[in-house]
């Protein structure tokens, strides 16, 4: 079994983490734990505006203030009862990657696919960095036809038509 | 007492998409433990009566997955964009791999597209230097957009 530092809940997170990686690995973990929360202003506290964000599967890449603000705005208001659930963290001195479940139960519009109520659980991985006590990038990895599976949507050019 | 950086998790790693870039399953197998773990993430396959997921063993779900890739697509190869570590054996690389397709992949018929796709995986190196976990996360609607597939399932 791996010997990555698995997390079922992150209470004792800090306490956990070596001291040389604790910054962009608490902040990572917070960002999770925020996001978890639908707390969009705290989430926002921990991430430079120039950050460099890439949501690739949804093909959302730019700066936070321009583009990852919104999507992570938008994720909290489309799911109300979101859930990020970090299974694991390899880090280093400069950057954090988080393992991790994102659950929840569609509510609202989404990325342009209609609102049916369905429940999502993509698994996911993020790769943060951080410098000086900020979230300077986040780069995220999740297969988008998963996604696309759980809330209906039959094809890939036509988002928003869902069975 | 300062743990020892586990330098070759890493080379390890590193030995792995080398194999992988000149198709050498038999030589990515070796550097697996035999119990090793695979979960490719982005695979599932949902039937009537249940979902068939990329989750198994490196030498068994591992190997069919790889060998289909390279099947399907004969220049498939990968670059390696970034590396980081930990001392407890624990490696994170962003990849890009890419290939031509030239038989069905899947469900997806070959129209002779190119792909490229990110991925990222994360490996655990035990003590002998033997990879004892891979699990690997990408974007399979990117994937199937590329290759002229516009069908979820």
């Amino acid at each position: 079994m791996s010997k990555r530092a698995q997390f079922a809940s992150l209470a004792h997170v800090t306490a956990a983490l070596p001291d040389e990686h604790q910054d962009v690995q608490a902040l990572a973990l917070e960002l999770c734990e925020r996001l978890s929360a639908r707390d969009f202003e705290g989430a926002n506290a921990l991430i430079l505006a120039e950050a460099a964000v890439d949501f690739g599967p949804a093909g959302i890449c730019g700066s936070f203030s321009e583009e990852g603000a919104k999507f992570f705005r938008d994720l909290i208001a489309a799911f109300p009862d979101l859930r990020l659930t970090v299974h694991s963290v390899v880090a280093d001195s400069e950057t954090a990657v988080i393992e991790m479940t994102v659950k929840g139960t569609q509510g609202a519009d989404f990325l342009g696919i209609h609102n049916q109520g369905k429940h999502i659980d993509v698994d996911q991985a993020w790769v943060v960095t951080a410098s000086h006590g900020r979230i300077t990038g986040i780069r995220a990895y999740w297969c988008q036809t998963q996604l696309y599976r759980r809330l209906g949507v039959k094809r890939l050019d036509q988002i928003s038509i869902t069975g | 007492m300062t743990a020892m950086p586990r330098v070759n998790a890493a080379e390890v790693v590193n030995s792995f998409f080398d194999a992988y870039r000149t198709h050498d399953v038999e030589r990515m197998v070796d550097l697996c433990d035999e119990m090793a773990r695979f979960r490719s993430f982005p695979f599932e396959v949902w039937r009537k009566q249940r979902v068939i997921r990329g989750d198994g063993k490196a030498n068994t779900v591992g190997k069919i997955l790889w060998s289909g890739l390279i099947e399907s697509f004969p220049d498939l190869t990968n670059r390696v964009t970034k590396i980081i570590s930990d001392n407890d054996g624990n490696v994170a690389a962003e990849v890009v791999i890419s290939g031509t397709q030239a038989k069905p992949w899947s469900s997806v018929g070959s129209q002779g597209r190119s792909f490229q796709s990110p991925h990222l995986f994360v490996f655990h190196v035990n003590d002998e230097d033997k990879i004892d976990s891979i699990s690997s996360y990408s974007d399979n609607a990117s994937v199937r957009a590329q290759l002229g597939c516009l069908d979820v399932d």
